[in-house]
């Protein structure tokens, strides 16, 4: 035995080849069970990055649907109009094709169909509190067709101009030439229509008439071939016309006082227009579009430039990979199984100036706070970069070193046991980028994309290595700066045509690592909602 | 399996703490199966692993075992009469799981893994000269404990 002593090595090494033993049955299961679970974290962790793709996809979507509904309020009215263009028209072919069989009946549908939807436009526009036209009664009786022929009364230019100088479009009501001829109508009594027998030709033209305006002509009508007496009162330099031509007449430079005069009265120098070049749809279309103008005026939100402020929280996800680790300690998967990023903060300025339309651009000022909890784990002694030997903590913002005084300078690789630490690193934040606004009554709407250039102001790790001895080192292996962008939409209420709150709900990506030299590389993605509140000027 | 255990074993403190070893390396095992290029045995491919696990083992737990001045190792007399007509494998390993574990690191490294000092320097982040002075204690430790299991005691350095 003692010679057997002489070589401990080969006692040993014979001892362990012949030795056999099996580990317990235990073991294997636990081992299953292990496997099992990886299989569902490598799934789980296959599908974070599609958690990420789903996140862009909502917030698209979201964007996307916000902006078809403000495309369809913007052009809710535009779309009435086509129906009533193609109704208008709808009508004016049956007129047509009616004509050729009975006089009167098909115009009269026609017009009464014009009328029905003006007056309809009329109480749309009227029922909406922020676009009020201001209610007028009156405006509705200043469109008389006379037997084919649309009068427009100039009472309506004379009304608005004589209340707030704003508005000069009025809304009519169109009187089947019927009703006018064959009936007295109760607003424009004695309109009666002088008779005309060549309607290419008299266009435009002032017919002969009796100063007076008490002679009396028949009415010719050369399509309908019906006759009509000619009623005293009537404008006497009314011009007549045929189905053919149908004529518009416009009065000009009137007085809010003739309101209340007879129309006949203020009808002076007709603007003379063939339908053929002006339909009743471009009448509809005319009346709409002035009205339409009254509504971009009166709009709540169009400013060109807005400043805000704004909080801001994003759960932050880093990913690590390994770059050049030098010590044991540097693995980037012990590294990342020891931290937690706790819920980012930003706070800052924005400012966002429309530079075309409702496009924007946005920059800014902020400042964000990350930090990271890092576990309990062993610090190692290593060389700075000054030579002396310190503790060293990796992670994966950086390292740092600490020089623990309660001993002397430590030999290389001892390592001593943390309690916890937690690494603090604040960025100042310029981003840049474009945005797209758009409204919903009191509500708006802002997708933006941004990139942000963050640079490093503040890193630094506090370690706790007991109750009473706490260690705090600023990071190194951290960038100055690094890039990231974002992609958020802006949701936004009015509270006053200067004043908006709003919610942010947004995702930053990094465009580049915010570590160097640093044994693992990190990029930093988030997802957050920021509230604020926004100043138009 | 068994190799890989007998490795955990020598490498490990104790039965259970091998077999965390050993779990945790067919993990891994499993894990980079497809790392395997083939070149090598497939059992010096695992063993290897195994060996890094002991090692990731050790470091996690190396600094709640300080290292033991052998002038000062307390040897307990434990009674085996058997062992004194034939010192058994089993205790023999026995022997080496209860050396302090920076010692049996590098008597491991040394005497089964045929590492050279500067290698095991390299490998635990040591001097070349801790290496060898780990492994000269190691070996005196042993020969200590194998001559006082032969005289009915057991050592131990808890």
């Amino acid at each position: 035995m003692d010679e057997q002593l002489h070589d401990i090595d080969d006692l040993f090494q014979n001892a362990v080849q012949r030795h056999s033993d099996l580990p317990t049955e235990s073991v294997w299961e636990h081992l299953e069970k292990n496997l099992q679970k990886r299989n569902v974290t490598s799934i789980t962790k296959q599908y974070k990055k599609w958690k990420w793709v789903a996140a862009v996809l909502f917030i698209s979507f979201v964007s996307l649907s916000v902006y078809t509904l403000q495309l369809n309020w913007k052009y809710k009215k535009a779309v009435r109009q086509n129906h009533l263009k193609s109704a208008l028209l709808n009508s004016r072919k049956n007129a047509n094709t009616i004509d050729n069989s009975g006089p009167h009946s098909n115009p009269k549908a026609a017009i009464s169909s014009i009328t029905g939807e003006i007056v309809k436009q009329k109480n749309l526009i009227d029922s909406s509190k922020e676009h009020i036209l201001p209610p007028d009664n009156k405006i509705a009786d200043k469109i008389i067709l006379i037997d084919e022929t649309v009068i427009l009364s100039p009472g309506i230019a004379s009304i608005h101009k004589s209340k707030k100088k704003k508005l000069t479009t009025g809304l009519m009501n169109i009187s089947s030439a019927n009703d006018i001829t064959g009936e007295k109508n109760k607003n424009n009594k004695a309109l009666k229509m002088p008779a005309a027998v060549n309607t290419r030709k008299a266009m435009g033209k002032k017919l002969d008439t009796d100063p007076s305006g008490n002679e009396t002509r028949a009415i010719n009508n050369s399509k309908t071939g019906s006759d009509s007496s000619f009623t005293p009162g009537i404008d006497s330099r009314t011009p007549a016309y045929s189905s053919d031509n149908l004529v518009i007449k416009e009065t000009k430079d009137l007085k809010a006082s003739s309101i209340r005069e007879p129309i006949s009265s203020l009808t002076r120098e007709p603007l003379v227009i063939p339908f053929s070049d002006l339909n009743p749809s471009s009448l509809i279309n005319r009346l709409i579009a002035k009205n339409s103008i009254r509504l971009k005026t009166k709009s709540l939100h169009p400013q060109k430039f807005t400043a805000g402020i704004f909080y801001s929280e994003h759960i932050v996800s880093t990913n690590l990979e390994a770059n050049r680790p030098d010590f044991r300690e540097d693995n980037y998967l012990q590294i990342k199984n020891h931290e937690k990023n706790r819920i980012s903060t930003i706070v800052g300025l924005m400012i966002s100036r429309k530079i075309s339309g409702n496009l924007g651009i946005a920059t800014g000022i902020s400042l964000a706070t990350y930090i990271t909890d890092i576990t309990r784990k062993p610090l190692v002694a290593r060389k700075d970069n000054n030579g002396k030997i310190n503790y060293r903590i990796s992670t994966s913002s950086g390292y740092a070193y600490y020089t623990v005084k309660t001993r002397l300078q430590p030999p290389l690789a001892d390592s001593i046991q943390t309690l916890s630490s937690k690494s603090t690193i604040k960025y100042i934040s310029v981003p840049i980028g474009l945005q797209y606004n758009f409204y919903v009554g009191r509500f708006g709407f802002t997708p933006a994309v941004l990139v942000y250039a963050n640079f490093k102001s503040t890193a630094k790790i506090t370690t706790i290595q007991s109750s009473e001895h706490t260690y705090s080192g600023n990071i190194e292996g951290l960038k100055s700066h690094y890039f990231d962008w974002n992609m958020g939409l802006g949701i936004g209420y009015y509270l006053n045509k200067k004043f908006s709150i709003g919610l942010i709900p947004s995702v930053r990506f990094a465009l580049s690592n915010a570590t160097e030299k640093n044994p693992v590389t990190a990029q930093r993605n988030s997802v957050g909602l920021a509230a604020g509140l926004n100043f138009s000027f | 399996m068994q190799p890989m255990f007998l490795i955990c074993l020598r490498y490990c403190n104790n039965r259970e703490e091998a077999e965390d070893v050993l779990q945790e390396g067919f993990m891994k095992v499993f894990d980079f199966i497809h790392q395997y290029n083939h070149k090598g045995p497939l059992e010096g491919w695992m063993r290897q692993i195994m060996i890094h696990c002991a090692f990731r083992k050790y470091r996690n737990n190396r600094l709640l075992h300080p290292v033991v001045d052998i002038t000062t190792t307390e040897i307990v007399g434990t009674a085996h009469e058997e062992i004194l007509s034939r010192l058994g494998t089993k205790e023999l390993i026995s022997m080496i799981q209860q050396l302090p574990p920076a010692y049996r690191m590098v008597f491991n490294l040394f005497v089964f893994e045929k590492m050279k000092h500067r290698e095991i320097a390299d490998l635990l982040g040591i001097a070349e000269g801790t290496s060898k002075s780990n492994l000269s204690a190691a070996r005196y430790i042993l020969q200590k404990a194998v001559t006082f299991s032969l005289q009915s005691s057991k050592i131990n350095f808890k």
